[in-house]
């Protein structure tokens, strides 16, 4: 968070206020929390992520001065930290996928099944790739941010933000298509198994 | 767009992506909507992708509970920062983080300027000195013996016995070898600085020396005896002082002597010799005169006693640290009614000398005024003795 030049040599610093810090959490609590949740799928975890990088922001406001400006890039970044950190200190942090949450897929269940065998393919394969792609993937999926929004949340330009979300859709398109094939593969081998020993 | 759209081929994959992420230019948006309308395979890629990247946490909301965890958070961490506040000047830091650190940084500056300054190791003085080499056994330097190497410093008093030589060296070329029996001393030696030549007076009570600039001015010297003064200027010649009397034998160069007593001054050119005794007297130096400078052992071994003075035996001098100056031909009286009136000074004798000009002039320095009053003591106790005797000798 940039200092102001102005106030280079005298710099007055207060501890955020209650009503400020009302006041911010909630204008981004819900971005944050869905932010974290598209990190870790798990709403209890999400939840203490949300509540740290607010603490962080507290903390940071006893040391410096806060720029009102800079305050939703902060504690994105913040929130993209404590998740980096948690993925590392815990590799089976992605081992709900919060199932009970999912959107129904229509009210039929082989649809349903099937909706959710493809999001969990799509959860693992976004896994895979980078944390700045992961996050704008979730920002444009879950928040329906603008790039715009986007760039100036994660601090990266507008263009690069359009670059990963079509690499990461390119990626995932891909890789869809080419496990669709690998399952029509599977299940005609299986079935031309079953066909030769029933006919043998 | 490469690779996309006709009616008859499908969408590839990386225009679905970019047309789902939004990114597909402007032109060809249209045409992948036409087509998306007319093929089915398309279309269900389409809806496959879509339902992939379906929101799924955008319903999710944070508890409320979570808020109020996040504001009680804040209120204890106040708390813990009231606690905490420091007082005094680190109360400053936080209101004034770079105006403390350039203080903190000019008062750590000064620190280490005040330690610089106070615990400075000492400039260590360059004295000049005289390097002593091929220096013989029994050869003496201010009560000790002098060896090879040696540093002689200013107010070095050098004793040589009979037969006993040592050579002085200063920087290249510079050197004075002195030949026993020889009393000699360093009246002066100092360094006015790097580019001035050092100032070297020597007094050489009785004995010879040999003395060589070398060609170098690195050294501007003088040499007194008890009779002469002699300043050369760039030589090379045999000084000897025995019984009174100097004798200067030039080889090269020139010297001027001064006579004590009259002050009478005479330059003594290469190839010359010099007599001092009642008056200077200059003549020609034979050619056996100056094969003295061929050989020093030679000459330390007497083999030129036809050429040079008597050799007199070492005569224990009390009075070494006192130089050796010419005595001042004419003195103004300090007081008086004329006040100038000129005293023509005695012979020159080493003895009297710091008694004599403390009369005429009053004792100048310490060390006359000390001699004096250490006379005056010897005096008192040489009368007490008298008196002591005579009332002995006296019958009661």
């Amino acid at each position: 968070m940039k200092r102001p030049v102005s106030a280079f040599f005298v710099i007055v610093i207060t501890m955020i206020d209650n009503k400020t810090l009302s006041d911010i959490y909630d204008r981004h609590h819900h971005e944050l929390f869905v932010y974290i949740c598209g990190f870790t799928r798990m709403p209890e975890v999400a939840e203490d992520f949300l509540h740290d990088a607010f603490v962080r922001l507290i903390r940071y406001s006893q040391k410096y001065p806060l720029d009102p400006t800079n305050i939703r890039a902060f504690l994105y970044r913040t929130a993209r930290n404590i998740c980096i950190d948690h993925a590392r200190r815990n590799k089976k942090l992605n081992i709900s996928p919060l199932e009970e949450n999912l959107k129904s897929g229509g009210g039929d269940p082989q649809t349903d099944l099937e909706l959710r065998e493809l999001r969990g393919t799509v959860d693992s394969l976004v896994d895979a790739r980078d944390q700045l792609s992961r996050s704008v993937y979730l920002m444009r999926t879950e928040l329906d941010m603008p790039y715009q929004e986007i760039a100036g949340a994660l601090n990266i330009s507008e263009r690069t933000a359009k670059r990963k979300m079509s690499s990461m859709l390119e990626y995932l398109a891909d890789s869809l298509e080419k496990a669709g094939f690998k399952l029509f593969m599977l299940i005609l081998l299986s079935l031309l198994a079953i066909l030769f020993v029933i006919y043998r | 767009m490469k690779g996309t759209v006709t009616v008859k081929s499908h969408i590839s994959h990386k225009a679905l992506a970019r047309y789902i992420a939004g990114t597909v230019k402007e032109r060809h948006r249209g045409r992948i909507a036409e087509h998306l309308a007319e093929c089915g395979r398309c279309r269900s890629r389409h809806g496959k992708m879509i339902a992939a990247i379906a929101p799924r946490y955008s319903m999710l909301r944070a508890s409320e509970a979570a808020k109020v965890r996040v504001l009680r958070s804040r209120d204890r961490l106040a708390e813990d920062e009231t606690a905490r506040t420091p007082s005094g000047l680190r109360s400053l830091l936080p209101q004034h983080p770079r105006a403390v650190l350039a203080g903190s940084l000019a008062l750590a500056a000064a620190v280490v300027a005040a330690a610089v300054l106070l615990f400075r190791p000492p400039v260590e003085e360059v004295r000049p000195y005289l390097a002593a080499a091929n220096v013989d056994g029994g050869v003496v330097i201010n009560d000790r013996p002098l060896i090879d190497r040696e540093r002689v410093f200013e107010g070095s008093a050098i004793t040589l016995p009979e037969k006993t030589s040592a050579r002085l060296e200063y920087g290249r070329g510079f050197s004075i070898t002195l030949i026993g029996p020889a009393l000699f001393t360093v009246d002066r030696l100092m360094s006015r600085g790097d580019s001035e030549p050092v100032e070297l007076e020597c007094s050489l009570r009785q004995g010879i020396l040999v003395s060589d600039s070398g060609g170098t001015r690195t050294v501007a010297y003088a040499y007194n005896t008890p009779g002469a003064r002699i300043e050369p200027t760039g030589t090379e010649f045999l000084l000897q002082s025995a019984g009174g009397a100097t004798l200067v034998v030039m080889k090269t160069g020139s010297v001027t002597v001064k006579h004590g007593a009259s002050a009478e001054r005479v330059t003594v050119a290469a190839g010359s010799r010099c007599m001092v005794k009642e008056k200077a007297d200059v003549s020609k130096a034979s050619p056996e005169d100056l094969k003295i400078f061929d050989s020093m052992d030679n000459l330390r071994d007497g083999a030129f006693e036809r050429q040079i003075l008597k050799p007199e035996p070492l005569v224990k001098d009390n009075n070494l640290k006192q130089p050796l100056r010419t005595p001042r031909p004419v003195v103004r009286e300090r007081t008086g009614d004329n006040a100038m009136g000129r005293i023509q000074p005695d012979a020159p004798s080493d003895g009297n000398r710091t008694a004599r000009r403390d009369t005429v002039t009053g004792p100048s320095k310490t060390g006359s005024r000390e001699q004096e009053r250490i006379n005056k003591n010897k005096k008192l106790l040489r009368e007490a003795r008298q008196a002591i005797r005579q009332k002995r000798r006296t019958p009661k």
